[in-house]
């Protein structure tokens, strides 16, 4: 994902070093955010059992709460370690950041693209550490990577040395099916008043989902001429590596004057969808995220 | 067979604001000093400094009637001066997110009103950068929630009527409650059901209505207090962009556990 170049935000909110809430966690273990020259780095360190792994720096894009902010209150950035991307979506709010993690396996191996959604406090006000001692290798960027498991015991010197893209004997394994019944059907916005989405309409199967939206018919909508419809592929994602229920998607399109990224997830019947716009229209317009809330009113047949 | 008890171990502990700036709650001090009592001893901003809140009695809850879950949910009731707060508590990736019902009492100006506060688990490398930074129990707090008195006539009651109507359960297969009235017409009562049909029980309960803020009278939420047969429900609630949370922490004299039941519910409604 590149950087958010056209007007920069103002990232000091968001820098620091954030831990995650769950000191056990075998997802995120830390976030170090940094500004600078006015470009927001991340360097994200995965939790596993023998000690967090370093992912790297990488640029992120940020968001402000509107079209008129300065101030970034979100961010969206990717990790592609080769066997698998991961595309982080965040947001600081009361204090934390909360997190989102969509993970795609591009390794082949026998793991269900997954979904996580966690939350950091900032322990230090001032970003810039050193990574984690630990690397990215093997197949494994954290312990929720591993088809065991998170409860799984691995030592230390078994890690980052066990190819996943293929079993013991050599052949390919069956990836976990990925049940997208949660997640689709026609979905309405929760709120009548919305400048964003009212409706949306959610089909096809784990990494080929049809998402369709149709904007708000409102002079504050962003999303388009009032009224418009709007079509995004989109990639369903488990609760872990073992696949079952859609727990959320991802989707993300280019238009002529925007870039969209959606990252939504199911809690109790409610879809809770993050919006990432980014303007190149040069209309001035600062990069924002929103959030809505979807009910579903009918399943499709 | 006797209910397995709810293991307060996860509640247990000391907690911290995760927002340094707070009006609210700076730090949680949750103890289980006898087998059957949790107590929660909250520090607050005050325009003198943190202050000590007095000790009281919490309450925890599991996160389903069954099985052995440990806790996941607590609630305690907390006064400072006139001020009292009914104080909900659940905990999330172990963040604990606290829901405050507050009422500042008869002689303050200010209106009863919802607030939310999160907490993490006290990190002693978080203090010494904070302290670093000149933040320490010392800082003076203007406008705190929790011990600010601001005198004045009482506020005018609140207009709940935007919260009134029904709201429908958008989890279509939720065993518990299934669809939410809101009446004003009838005083500020609330009325629920269970049945898939969406068949109402006879009963209203009384609310109490919240606003969104100290000094904004927008209605966001209420809380109630609700005995049926076998079980004692504190009911409380809090609207968010069309949203209608409703929190249910449920202490059951029969065999089933004390138990916390959190639903989403939205107003069904058509687009032009």
């Amino acid at each position: 994902m590149s950087g958010n170049r056209r007007r920069r935000l103002d990232a000091s909110s968001l820098a620091g070093f954030w831990v995650g809430a769950d000191r056990h966690t075998m997802s995120v273990e830390a976030i170090d955010v940094t500004q600078r020259d006015g470009v927001c780095v991340l360097r994200v360190a995965g939790g596993d059992i023998a000690g967090p792994r370093d992912w790297g720096e990488v640029e992120a894009s940020t968001h402000a709460a509107d079209v008129d902010g300065t101030v970034a209150i979100g961010a969206t950035a990717r990790y592609d370690f080769g066997f698998l991307d991961t595309t982080l979506t965040c947001f600081a709010k009361s204090g934390i950041v909360i997190l989102c993690t969509f993970n795609y396996w591009k390794d082949g191996s026998a793991r269900a693209d997954y979904f996580t959604r966690e939350f950091l406090y900032r322990r230090l006000r001032e970003g810039g550490r050193d990574g984690a001692a630990g690397n990215v290798s093997g197949g494994i960027s954290r312990g929720l990577d591993r088809p065991a498991g998170p409860t799984a015991v691995v030592s230390a010197t078994d890690r980052g040395t066990v190819p996943l893209s293929r079993s013991a004997a050599g052949e390919k394994r069956t990836v976990p099916v990925i049940d997208t019944a949660s997640i689709t059907g026609r979905f309405r916005s929760c709120d009548r008043e919305t400048p964003g989405f009212l409706e949306l309409t959610v089909a096809g199967e784990a990494r080929h989902l049809e998402i369709t939206l149709r904007a708000a018919s409102r002079p504050a909508s962003h999303f388009g001429q009032r009224g418009d419809v709007l079509a995004i592929r989109g990639t369903a994602f488990g609760e872990s590596v073992h696949g079952g229920p859609a727990a959320g998607f991802l989707a993300e399109s280019q238009s002529s004057f925007q870039r969209l990224v959606l990252a939504a997830y199911l809690n109790k019947g409610l879809l809770a969808i993050d919006t990432f716009a980014t303007f190149s229209d040069g209309s001035g317009r600062s990069a924002y995220r929103s959030r809505d809330h979807f009910y579903r009113v009918a399943v499709l047949g | 067979m006797g209910k397995t008890p709810v293991d307060s171990a996860p509640l247990k502990g000391v907690w911290t604001a995760t927002d340094e700036a707070t009006t609210g709650l700076v730090r949680l001090d949750i103890r289980q000093p006898a087998n059957d009592t949790l107590t929660l001893t909250a520090y607050a901003a005050s325009a003198s400094g943190v202050m000590r809140l007095a000790e009281v009695g919490a309450h925890c809850y599991g996160p389903r009637p069954s099985g052995s879950g440990p806790a996941s949910a607590m609630t305690a009731a907390t006064r400072s001066g006139d001020l009292s707060a009914l104080l909900t508590f659940y905990l999330k990736g172990e963040i604990l997110v606290l829901d405050a019902f507050i009422d500042p009492g008869p002689r303050d100006a200010r209106v009863p009103h919802y607030a939310r506060e999160l907490f993490h688990r006290c990190d002693d490398e978080r203090r010494r950068d904070q302290q670093a930074r000149g933040l320490s129990d010392d800082r003076r707090t203007e406008g705190a929630r929790y011990t600010d008195v601001r005198p004045g006539s009482p506020p005018a009651p609140l207009d709940v009527s935007l919260l009134a109507g029904d709201w429908d359960n958008v989890n279509g297969t939720s065993p518990d409650v299934r669809r939410v009235t809101v009446s004003v017409a009838n005083g500020l009562c609330l009325q629920w059901s269970s049945d898939p049909s969406g068949a109402s029980a006879a009963r209203w309960s009384p609310i109490v209505p919240f606003a969104v803020a100290a000094d904004d009278p927008t209605p966001i939420g209420f809380a109630s207090r609700l005995i049926a047969a076998g079980s004692e429900a504190i009911v409380t609630s809090y609207c968010t962009r069309g949203i209608l949370v409703l929190d249910c922490h449920i202490r059951c004299e029969d065999e089933r556990r004390d138990h916390l039941v959190r639903e989403f519910f939205c107003r069904p409604w058509s687009p032009p």
